[in-house]
């Protein structure tokens, strides 16, 4: 008997800590002390060379007060989570569902829309500056020799720039299709059935069955959307560096100039530490509103 | 009691004693027979880095005694290389550095002045004097040259010739110039052919172009946006150039054109990193030349352009710095290192002896022959720029600044007002 409990208890606690410890030692070492150290540095005059100085919460005083382009950015930031995060969920739910329809070419059609979510960042972006560019780009090329019209500079004009980046993104809406599309092909078929023999209409079934069984995911996919658009730094650093007049200039772009281009390390991480509250504020809301809007199965089994 | 007196007296003469020749064991170090570990960092690309491989195997062969490692990584990533080193006291004892990335650094005092070593290696005049110049910080002489790149204008002869124009030749003046520019832009939309192309390049040389005062002053640490007559005009024109159409806007610095290899623009700005890819990808598309940035006849100045100057300098905490600096002295001094810099097409050679040589002026890197020379008289008007640290802050301001203008969201007078408070901001807080 004591064996036994052996066996199952101390011996299956000592696999779990062997088996979770070498995560455990690389979370603290690479995640935990980078972050307590940062947290630190947030309250502190650094360059990056010289030894830290600490300075109290100045740097918070002067993100708040001083730093226009704190607000800036996050402003820019917010715009572009807010209008990019629905539309890229958007589109993927609609083209999700067309392909979840048994027609022919669906599975051409799936790896089409979802190719340009596997090709690597940065040469992607590269190819879309090249696109959107004013004199030689395609897209103005097209524009001009099928309509006749001159379109915009579009990473080089502030009324464009933010909406090129957007436009840019939803192509890349194809890994949300995927987990939506599976998502829709795990909802039942006796549902669907059942509200036909009731004489439920197509919108009222999407409405009162695909929605709510596809809650759960939507939910997941918001959540990741939304954190990975307050994130947002790769697309304006090599489309437009933060411009024009610092139209792209987002979050992540500032944090990125502060510590890597103008050798404020503690300011930096002042802001490292802001975001991170911003995203956890927004992730808290998102979480309780689920509440309202997310339908489990289990609630109902 | 007396013993542990006299054990104390003997090690403390012992270290006195090895850190009095510590100073003098450096200096023999590389011709004795003592096992020597040396560091170097550089950036480069691959082609340069093999060439690199090559020469420093070379210097190598000549220190057997001598363990050189180096290590390197691509230009936009050394900064932060830098800082990593720096701040972990792990400095490389031999270190590749730009002119205008080097304010921070030299300011932390963290490189040795090499002024002592060129006095007593006597290779004060292997280069042009303003070349060394440019590394004085406070009158210590940080690194020695290697090679520079800066600024001229290069031109489609094609669009010349169709327009039955003369190509511009070395004294042509800022008024040539920009009729110049008017006169050859033409067409609409993507059909359109501009008469000039500066791409970001233009927010850097509108900063000084036509020398002092520029738009702030490193040294002092002023703003001088405003109240600076050369600085206003300077922005005017060439803010009006793009605002008028003459020039494509890609004043973000990101290229979206292609730029001048494209064939659609007449001029353009070329640094001399450019010119392998002009012969790479023009090849028979176009034909094209280069020439000096024009004159201006109101200042009595040509257009002054960024000396991006490269050295090599060494950490103030290595072990070994008569081996460094002989290091440091190999590739700069060096006609065949010099010679690999001008075939690689990275830069000017810095070297006045390879500048000097018919090797220099013949060399094209294999491609079409071109007005090599109208880089070496860009040296005589090249200034320092800054594209670090808090002048870089204030560089991005600049930058938002002159596209305001060009698009009409502001006047030159707020825009000018917007950037000395800003800028002035910047520098307070940093001294703050």
């Amino acid at each position: 008997m004591k064996k036994n409990r052996k066996r199952n208890g101390i011996y299956r606690e000592k696999d779990f800590y062997i088996f979770v410890g070498l995560w455990i030692i690389g979370f603290i070492a690479f995640t935990l002390i980078p972050m307590g150290y940062s947290l630190y540095a947030s309250f502190t005059k650094w360059d990056g060379v010289s030894a830290p100085q600490f300075n109290g919460v100045q740097n918070y005083i002067r993100m708040f007060v001083q730093d226009e382009r704190f607000w800036g950015s996050l402003k820019n930031t917010l715009y572009y989570t807010v209008v990019s995060v629905p539309l890229n969920i958007g589109i993927a739910l609609l083209l999700a569902i067309l392909l979840n329809k048994r027609l022919p070419g669906t599975n051409i059609f799936r790896g089409i829309i979802y190719a340009p979510s596997v090709l690597a960042g940065v040469a992607v972006y590269m190819g879309w500056t090249y696109l959107y560019g004013n004199d030689t780009g395609m897209i103005n090329h097209l524009l001009y020799k099928i309509f006749h019209i001159i379109g915009p500079n579009w990473l080089q004009d502030a009324n464009w720039a933010m909406t090129a980046l957007i436009i840019m993104n939803v192509f890349t809406c194809g890994s949300v299709m995927l987990i939506i599309l599976a998502g829709l092909q795990d909802v039942p078929a006796i549902y669907y059935e059942a509200a036909k023999l009731d004489g439920a209409s197509p919108f009222k079934m999407f409405i009162k069955i695909t929605m709510p069984m596809l809650s759960p995911v939507l939910f997941y996919v918001l959540i990741m959307q939304v954190i990975g658009a307050l994130q947002i730094f790769t697309q304006p650093y090599i489309m437009t560096q933060g411009g024009p007049m610092f139209s792209t200039y987002t979050f992540g772009l500032h944090l990125y100039n502060q510590a890597f281009r103008y050798y404020d390390f503690g300011y930096s991480c002042a802001l490292a530490w802001v975001l991170f509250a911003v995203i956890m504020s927004i992730s808290i809301v998102i979480f309780k509103s689920s509440k309202l809007w997310v339908f489990y199965r289990e609630d109902v089994d | 009691m007396k013993t542990t007196k006299k054990l104390k007296r003997m090690v403390a003469g012992v270290l006195a004693s090895l850190m009095a020749m510590s100073g003098t064991a450096n200096v023999w170090a590389a011709d004795t027979e003592e096992n020597v570990h040396l560091s170097m960092a550089f950036w480069a690309e691959q082609s340069e880095i093999d060439r690199l491989d090559q020469l420093l195997e070379i210097w190598k062969a000549d220190h057997p005694n001598v363990t050189l490692d180096y290590t390197y990584c691509a230009g936009p990533d050394y900064p932060t290389k830098l800082q990593v080193w720096f701040s972990s006291g792990k400095a490389p004892d031999v270190i590749r550095m730009s002119r205008d990335i080097f304010s921070p650094f030299a300011s932390e005092d963290l490189f040795a002045d090499l002024t002592p070593y060129l006095e007593a290696s006597g290779s004060a005049g292997c280069w042009d004097e303003s070349l060394l110049d440019i590394f004085d910080f406070d009158g210590e002489l940080l690194s020695l040259p290697y090679m520079y790149s800066n600024y001229v204008i290069a031109y489609n002869k094609d669009i010349f010739d169709e327009a039955n124009l003369e190509y511009p030749t070395a004294d042509w003046t800022e008024t040539e110039f920009v009729e110049l520019a008017k006169t050859l832009t033409s067409g609409e939309g993507p059909e359109k052919t501009y008469g000039m192309w500066f791409g970001g390049w233009v927010c850097e040389l509108v900063r000084a172009l036509y020398g002092e005062p520029k738009m702030y002053d490193t040294e002092n640490m002023v703003m001088q946006a405003t109240n600076n007559e050369k600085f206003k005009a300077a922005f005017q024109l060439l803010g009006d150039l793009h605002k008028d159409g003459y020039c494509s806007n890609e004043v973000t610095k990101t290229t979206t054109t292609g730029g001048f290899v494209t064939g659609k623009y007449a001029m353009a700005i070329a640094m001399t990193g450019d010119i392998a890819s002009y012969q790479k990808q023009i090849g028979d598309n176009f034909k094209w030349d280069i020439v000096e940035l024009p004159i201006s006849e109101t200042y009595d100045t040509r257009w002054n352009t960024n000396m991006r100057l490269q050295g090599f300098g060494m950490s103030k905490t290595t072990e070994h710095p008569e081996l460094a600096y002989d290091l440091i002295e190999y590739m700069t001094t060096n006609y065949e290192v010099q010679k690999a810099v001008d075939e690689d097409g990275v830069g000017i050679p810095a070297l006045t002896e390879y500048l000097e040589s018919e090797e220099f002026k013949t060399n094209y890197g294999g491609g079409v022959a071109y007005n090599k020379e109208a880089f070496v008289n860009m040296a005589k008007v090249g200034t320092s720029w800054e594209y670090a640290g808090i002048w870089a802050d204030i560089n991005d301001t600049l930058t938002s600044e002159f596209n305001a203008y060009i698009t009409g969201a502001t006047d030159i007078d707020t825009a000018l007002d917007n950037l000395q408070k800003k800028g002035e901001a910047v520098i307070e807080a940093a001294k703050s």
